[in-house]
């Protein structure tokens, strides 16, 4: 050991094994904030923490009563055992995002007042959607870090064509405005303030100065009266609040692990696993030093992959039905359950339901010894 | 020109720095009621009433998506890059800039720019 790593090991022991980095745990904030920038988190949790009502602005659909309502387990910015509901309409190579009859998702409950007003307990479903999606709640950890890596690190892990004939073959997905998207489940949003403003509106009904209208209910408007405050019902400090706590909530550090989680991370990379799942993303220049130029552990390239019909659902933007971004697996370990819909009990079963590009990946991972495979997944565990 | 100014910098503020506050980026579809200001919308082309001259245009914010209502006159000009295109010539799924602005009867499109499709140049 150096003299150097010695010091390092000496000095900072509580730290992670991997380089000389504090632990973060999930739930904590990036290493490395200033006083300010801690005390800006610290004000955006209780926003997260915010459980709203009709009287603060509330519905008058909705999927929760507030960030933490969902993103709770086992820690705030964690996950859920909420679900909600998506639908889109293909037609190929057109997917139409259903505004005018509600947009894609679909709010599952309803202020009391509504209710009175039109008897209805959720909104309702599409009646021209070809597809309906079942949405788990993911972890937001280290989405401060995805929100930083440049665009034109996207497109270049891109290969449509498969060029390289790996046959895996990512493409990115766009917003409806064309800038290239990188958030949610399709990849379709592009920036976390906008995925987070969106979901304001799109999970809580409630108005923001980012989007100063409410949503229908199924296309219709709102009938007179059901909606009490006027909008904007959160103010752009609220809003900003509520990012800065995402923005600053850190990549949960990998356990360091048994020998055999070590030779999983091996495991893991020799299977191909890593194609898709890149072990590392970089970010680019930000105000922010916690932020800027940080190499993290985020297992995706931001792409969109072909996943195969047994896990197809909604299209969305440019997203095929069975297209799905690379799910980042930072965080994974708080997870009960796995992929899109939550649908896989066991880190197992998530692998065996991937298809279409990731077949050859899959069948690598099921032609492994029973060592290799109980390897890689106590890696998984550790992320 | 006096007019578009504040539109192409809310344009290029959209495309190159989203560093910007959301309240500069948002594009929904609030009632305006500025005559003299240009909105700024850029979406998807949801669809196209060639008969009436107007389309709708999916805008929006993460999953919050919202359609904007949008006429045009004979004097709006319709381009793609630097060649001017008929109206009807927009199809769904087109991406597009419209620079607007309110009227007593809705938006009215001064100018339309059909985008080029993402991964193609200008």
């Amino acid at each position: 050991m150096t003299r150097g790593l010695r010091l390092c090991a000496l000095t900072l022991g509580g730290f992670a094994f991997a380089g000389c980095h504090p632990t973060v745990k999930p739930g904590d904030p990036l290493p490395g904030l200033t006083r300010e920038q801690r005390a800006q988190f610290d004000r955006g949790a209780k926003v997260f923490d915010t459980v709203f009502t009709p009287e603060t602005g509330l519905g008058p659909v909705f999927n929760s009563v507030g960030c933490a309502e969902c993103h709770e387990d086992p820690v705030r910015g964690g996950t859920g055992d909420e679900k909600e509901v998506h639908a889109t309409a293909f037609q190929p190579p057109l997917c139409d995002p259903l505004v005018e009859e509600g947009g894609f998702v679909v709010q599952l409950a309803v202020t009391p007042a509504l209710k009175a007003a039109l008897g209805i307990d959720s909104e309702p479903f599409p009646p021209s959607a070809t597809a309906r999606a079942v949405r788990a709640t993911p972890v937001v950890f280290g989405r401060g870090l995805l929100d930083l890596v440049p665009d034109s690190a996207i497109l270049s892990y891109a290969d449509p064509d498969d060029r390289d004939h790996d046959g895996i073959s990512g493409r990115v997905n766009h917003f409806v405005d064309g800038r290239v998207g990188r958030f949610g489940r399709k990849a379709f949003v592009p920036r976390l303030a906008e995925f987070n403003a969106g979901a304001f509106s799109a999970e809580m009904g409630i108005t923001s100065p980012a989007v100063p209208t409410e949503e229908t209910v199924g296309g219709l408007p709102i009938p007179p009266g059901v909606d009490p405050l006027p909008e904007p019902e959160i103010n752009q400090a609220a809003l900003d609040q509520t990012d800065d706590f995402v923005r600053l909530l850190g990549a949960p550090t990998r356990l360091k692990g048994t020998a055999e989680a070590k030779r999983g991370g091996k495991v893991f990379a020799s299977v191909g696993c890593d194609k898709c799942h890149r072990e590392t993303l970089r970010t680019g220049d930000s105000p922010i030093a916690a932020l800027r130029y940080k190499v993290f552990p985020a297992y995706t390239d931001l792409l969109l992959h072909d996943l195969g019909p047994e896990l197809a659902d909604i299209c969305l933007g440019e997203a095929t039905p069975s297209e799905f971004r690379t799910e980042p697996l930072m965080g994974l370990r708080v997870l009960e359950h796995f992929l899109h819909d939550g649908r896989a009990a066991s880190l197992e079963e998530a692998i065996q339901l991937h298809g279409g590009e990731a077949t050859a990946v899959r069948d690598r991972f099921l032609g492994l010894g029973d060592a290799d495979r109980a390897a890689l997944i106590a890696f998984l565990e550790t992320l | 020109m006096k007019n578009r100014l504040p539109g192409t910098l809310l344009s290029l503020a959209l495309v190159c720095s989203p560093a910007l506050p959301l309240t500069v980026l948002a594009q929904q579809p609030a009632p305006p009621q500025d005559t003299t200001q240009l909105y700024v919308y850029t979406g998807t082309v949801h669809a196209v009433q060639s008969q009436t001259g107007s389309l709708d245009l999916i805008t929006g914010m993460g999953h919050a998506l919202r359609l904007v209502h949008i006429r045009t006159l004979p004097a709006t000009q319709t381009m793609s890059g630097v060649a001017t295109i008929r109206f009807a010539d927009l199809a769904p799924g087109d991406k597009l800039r419209a620079d607007c602005r309110m009227t007593p009867s809705g938006l009215i499109a001064d100018r339309i720019e059909k985008l080029p499709a993402p991964g193609q140049s200008p």
